[in-house]
């Protein structure tokens, strides 16, 4: 395995636009090294996640696994995992065993051990690769990536409230792919700083008509069905095109590092349902529709992969905010199963009730 | 006053504890009855279509002792020490079932170590929220935890001596389950009976002594974080040098078991192993074949070990 003629090629699990950002910090971390994004998510992909899944584990999984197994086809030698609460902490230890199972040869790194991130632990397994690795360059470029996640954040915020408002339909869209390309290849703080000027500035050039008459409906849930567009059929997308403006909490910004500090608020929130945190995103979701609820949305859309505990935690509660506050919340289950047909014929459905409900409100 | 405690979830592993301790207190315990085809319905209806099994026979459990007792516990688990969480199932039950029934009174605590909340500190809690006094409720605690102590050993050292008496050509037969499958009247039960009824010898993995030396649960897996599958990782490499075959139950969607048990199956080899996920559908034919089978093949297996040597 200590080749040193040979290349090693890295890869790593999709979700949503990040993999630019990951792109970016991999290719300057390792030098020496191939950085591989792994294909986009397709039908292909879930199926080869779920063939060698076990039955009911949550969806996420099955997507990583598929991910990897697409990115070890084509090549890949290092195989990188974040880990984190729940059950995500130990999707690594199985995905390898499985991994390895199937034959293939790797090595496998994770970001997180025990919850904890040791930047120094981190920095040793990462010398294992790249032995060149100095330690200054190593903090400076995850600062960097930080920074690029906190940026690609904003532009997708904004890009989320406005969208709905555009009048030449797919500005935003390619406004955005352009971004997060041009996202990859951003070296130092400088050039960052200059791309996301620019962005801005251009996102003022488009035209908007602010006055279009639009529903305001929230998304609560789970965190990767939230922020990878696949897995939850562009359900935002979907949303915007159908006239409703969309505002989401979760980033990963906001997991890195409003996440910790906020338990404290969100619990003091929403102590009139909930005495103690419910796990994972459960209390975001209870704290956050409260929220939602008193800031006059009109909607409520949750959603969750298949057989996610601290979201079916959420529900009863959620259910009882929804009729103590009269707003509607629809459930979505996101799962290998779940046919597209269905999830848009329910949106249409809760578009046409929560825009009767409010036209009613208004007579 | 009365306290009810749902007779499902962790009561199944701590009731000796829960219950010599609110004694001690002076308080009358109430036990919702063993689940049954009613309580198993009502918990169905109250809860969440996608909830665990488990968790769904637990809000039935609440709905028994619903009006039948002044108070009813239900405390939270979340984590303990090195880091050991439990499922964020157990995080919650607390909240779902103030959420889910109208008027329940619920005695509460939060064994949540990694937020600076200690076990005893917790029971001395319950204890002043009841009007109990702290020395009172001090004694109470020790005296029940020193009861629980006895309990697992004696439970531990009565199978162990099972183990030694047996005969050579029993199949044993190691149950991998929390607690509250297997000894739930409904969900572990028939299982283990239809066993012993083919004449296997049931060993349960999560009986284990209080404090067992060593990490023996990482020879199987080193990354394992939650504390109920930590425990039956420990019964695996503690029995497996006396079984023939290993039986893995878990309930629909349990989300470490979805997990864990895949990995145990993976890495061991050399023991047969049996996945059974149970379901509000079951049957029990299917469940009877699948069983009768898997005797055979230890069975067959042993044979063949047997003229090998």
């Amino acid at each position: 395995m200590n080749d040193i003629l040979k290349k090693e090629i890295i890869s790593f699990p999709h979700m949503g636009n990040y993999y630019s950002p990951i792109y970016s910090l991999l290719s300057r971390l390792f030098n020496n090294c191939k950085i591989l994004i792994p294909a986009k998510i397709t039908k292909k992909t879930m199926e080869l996640g779920e063939k060698h899944s076990p039955d009911f584990v949550c969806t996420p999984f099955k997507y990583n696994l598929g991910n990897f197994i697409e990115s070890l086809e084509k090549g890949a030698t290092v195989l990188i995992q974040a880990g984190g609460g729940c059950r995500f902490g130990y999707y690594a230890e199985l995905q390898e065993q499985i991994l390895r199972d199937l034959g293939y040869n790797f090595t496998f790194i994770t970001l997180l051990d025990a919850k904890k991130v040791d930047v120094f632990r981190l920095y040793k397994k990462f010398k294992l690769i790249n032995p060149d690795l100095k330690f200054h360059s190593f903090i400076y470029d995850f600062l960097l990536t930080i920074k690029m996640i906190n940026i690609l954040d904003k532009i997708e915020n904004i890009i989320r409230e406005n969208i709905v408002f555009e009048v030449n339909e797919g500005e935003f869209d390619k406004l955005h792919r352009d971004f997060v390309y041009k996202l990859q290849f951003v070296g130092d703080f400088k050039s960052l700083n200059i791309l996301y000027k620019d962005t801005n500035e251009k996102i003022k050039n488009i035209v908007i008509d602010k006055n279009k008459k639009v529903l305001k409906v929230g998304i609560i849930g789970e965190l990767y069905t939230e922020m990878e567009p696949f897995s939850s059929f562009f359900i935002e997308r979907e949303l915007s095109k159908m006239g409703m403006q969309v505002k989401r909490y979760t980033t990963v910004t906001y997991l890195l590092f409003e996440k910790g500090k906020a338990e404290k608020v969100l619990l003091e929130r929403a102590k009139k349902y909930i005495k103690f945190p419910l796990g994972a995103d459960g209390t975001e979701s209870v704290a956050h529709s409260i929220e939602l609820c008193e800031d006059g949305f009109d909607g409520i859309i949750h959603t969750k992969p298949f057989g996610c505990t601290p979201e079916i935690n959420a529900i009863p509660i959620l259910q009882k905010i929804s009729r103590d506050y009269n707003v509607p919340i629809i459930y979505f289950t996101f799962d290998m199963q779940t046919s597209e047909t269905g999830v848009k014929t329910r949106l249409e459905a809760f578009y046409d009730m929560i825009k009767m409900k409010k036209e009613a409100g208004y007579v | 006053m009365k306290i009810g405690i749902p007779n499902a979830m962790l009561s199944h592993k701590y009731m000796v504890l829960w219950e010599s301790f609110f004694k001690s207190l002076d308080f009358d315990v109430v036990i919702s009855s063993k689940t049954n085809k009613e309580i198993l319905e009502n918990g169905i209806k109250y809860s969440n279509d996608e909830s665990c099994l488990a968790s769904k026979i637990f809000l039935g459990h609440v709905q028994d002792l619903h009006g039948k007792c002044d108070y009813i516990f239900i405390p939270r688990h979340c984590s303990f020490k090195n880091n050991d969480v439990a499922c964020v199932k157990f995080n919650a039950l607390y909240d779902i079932c103030n959420n889910t029934f109208n008027n329940l009174k619920i005695v509460t605590c939060d064994f949540d170590y990694n937020r600076g909340k200690k076990e005893i500190s917790e029971y001395l809690n319950i204890g002043k929220s009841l009007g109990r006094s702290y020395f009172k409720t001090f004694r109470a605690y020790i005296k029940a935890k020193n009861e629980y102590r006895k309990y697992c050993n004696n439970k531990y050292e009565n199978q162990n001596e099972i183990l030694k008496n047996k005969n050579k050509k029993d199949n044993n037969i190691l149950i991998v389950s929390h607690p509250y499958i297997t000894h739930d009247e409904i969900l572990g039960r028939p299982i283990v009976n239809y066993l012993e009824k083919m004449g296997a010898n049931i060993i349960y993995a999560d009986i284990i002594p209080e404090k067992v030396k060593g990490d023996l649960w990482s020879n199987i897996s080193k990354n394992i974080y939650w504390k109920y599958s930590k425990e039956l990782l420990t019964g695996i490499e503690l029995y497996k040098e006396y079984i023939d075959g290993i039986v893995f139950i878990s309930v629909f969607s349990c989300g470490p078991d979805s997990l864990v048990t895949d990995l145990c199956i993976r890495k061991i080899k050399n023991i047969p192993c049996l996945n059974l996920v149970l379901d509000e559908l079951n049957s029990d034919t299917g469940m009877q074949t699948r069983l009768e089978s898997f005797v055979d093949v230890i069975t067959y297996k042993k044979k063949a070990g047997a003229i090998n040597e």
